[in-house]
């Protein structure tokens, strides 16, 4: 009699126990969740660009700087060249001292006689 | 101060070097004005190993990201695109300034006996430029650069015996994908310039050895002709040179910064127009003129095997014009002034 009585438990159990996994089961297959981590697509792939990327500053900050710097740079420039043409003629002008009149420079030293 | 130089002497002998460069002569005459551009192609060489070093940080050489990396050079890295440009026409001025010494040393005969293997030098270092150029024009992984890249790796392919192979080498696979790329990349930024600085340090002491050539002219009738100090006098004038140039380098960088091309798309077909770097366009125009069949062979394989005897004889001019004084020396500077003239000739050709 107990027997029986604990099979029926048991039967109901499995039963409630059924009632309870299968819904949400069924719920999850419906929805998809059960496969959204082989179907997930990811983040969105970044557009591929079709046209050539043009080259320049980024900023109007960067572009003042660019045309500063331009503008700095070939003064600097000619004021380097002209010290060191001043060095070149004073160089020159030792060796033309240290050096036998064969080996003299003949350009921006003095003239040799 | 003294004390912390007398140091530094102690230990590296400075000194030896100055008094070596104070004794060195530099021969002055009317051709001395071409010694200016040795020192010029240095002066890029560091400049492209510097800016290349800065795009290395960013750069990624790998399918995916090859492009977008440089595009991110260009729109997120402060100055990057002022970088990338410097490097980019720094090449370029490197490669004129290597081919105005050779032709200078090639018209002035400068190569003459004993001075065969500084030319050879020389020759093998225009050469290791010309593949530094080829390397790193598919760095960008654009649609321009893999279709050049697709064709120039395709020329090899001609070369009987040896060509698949070096094709399949230079590609790293039978067609130009992703290994091509990263490939490229370690021979630019590593193989290259290694053999590039192998070639340079024996090119630089055959010049120290030797010393500065005159002109054949004044070696015919004996004569001496005057000269100044390597250093501090021509150095001083070779610094003036290398000021210009840096100016003009960096304002054109600045004004006419190179744009980056699409993505490439390995499935896509080749764009339009498809053309090599400048330096390569006389020998893209002359192997379109070849038709596809001479006889039973091959035109290209024809074409090839003809730049390739052209380009062994520019080795070997030394040993070809070895009495440059007499007729056949005359001949051989005619020849060359003709192959000026087609190169020339070809490239603008190329370009209409």
């Amino acid at each position: 009699m107990r027997s029986r009585r604990g099979s029926r438990l048991a039967g109901l159990a499995l039963v409630v126990l059924a009632s309870c996994l299968l819904p949400s089961s069924a719920v999850r297959t419906a929805s998809g969740e059960g496969l959204a981590i082989q179907a997930d697509p990811g983040p969105p792939k970044p557009e591929v660009r079709t046209e050539p990327l043009p080259a320049g500053p980024r900023s109007p900050q960067e572009r003042t700087a660019v045309i500063v710097f331009l503008a700095w740079m070939w003064p600097s420039i000619l004021v380097l060249i002209y010290v060191l043409r001043l060095k070149v003629r004073e160089l020159d002008r030792l060796a033309s001292f240290e050096e036998p009149p064969s080996n003299r420079p003949n350009d921006g030293g003095p003239a040799v006689r | 101060m003294s004390k912390i130089a007398a140091w530094f002497e102690e230990r590296l002998g400075i000194s030896a070097v100055v008094r070596f460069g104070a004794q060195k002569q530099v021969p002055l005459h009317k051709h001395t004005i071409w010694s200016y551009t040795g020192s010029a192609i240095l002066v890029f060489f560091g400049i492209q190993v510097a800016t290349g070093i800065l795009l290395a940080f960013y750069y990624r050489p790998t399918l995916e990201a090859a492009n977008a990396s440089l595009e991110r050079i260009m729109t997120e890295i402060s100055f990057g695109w002022i970088v990338r440009s410097i490097h980019s026409w720094s090449a370029t001025f490197m490669i004129i300034t290597v081919f105005v010494h050779l032709v200078s040393v090639a018209l002035t005969k400068a190569y003459r006996k004993p001075r065969e293997l500084t030319w050879m030098t020389g020759a093998l270092l225009l050469a290791v430029s010309l593949f530094f150029g080829f390397t790193g024009y598919l760095l960008p992984w654009d649609e321009l650069s893999l279709a050049a890249t697709k064709v120039g790796t395709d020329i090899p392919k001609a070369v009987p015996v040896v060509g698949e192979w070096a094709t399949k080498f230079l590609r790293g696979g039978d067609d130009v994908t992703g290994d091509t790329l990263s490939r490229f990349f370690i021979l630019h930024v590593t193989v290259l310039p290694l053999v590039l600085l192998l070639l340079l340090a024996v090119h630089v002491y055959l010049i120290q050895k030797l010393g500065m050539s005159l002109p054949l002219e004044s070696e015919i009738r004996g004569e001496k002709a005057p000269g100044m100090s390597f250093w501090p006098n021509f150095v001083a004038r070779e610094a003036a040179v290398w000021l210009v140039l840096l100016g003009l380098l960096i304002t054109v960088a600045v004004l006419f910064a190179p744009s980056l091309g699409p993505p490439a798309d390995l499935m896509a077909p080749a764009p339009e127009g498809v053309k090599p770097e400048w330096y390569f366009l006389f020998l893209f125009q002359t192997l379109k003129l070849f038709p596809a069949k001479v006889g039973f062979v091959s035109g290209e394989t024809i074409a090839v095997l003809l730049i390739g005897l052209g380009a062994l004889a520019l080795f070997l001019l030394p040993l070809i014009d070895n009495r440059p004084e007499t007729r056949k020396g005359k001949i051989v500077a005619a020849a060359f002034l003709a192959f000026l003239a087609y190169a020339l000739g070809m490239s603008v050709w190329s370009l209409l």
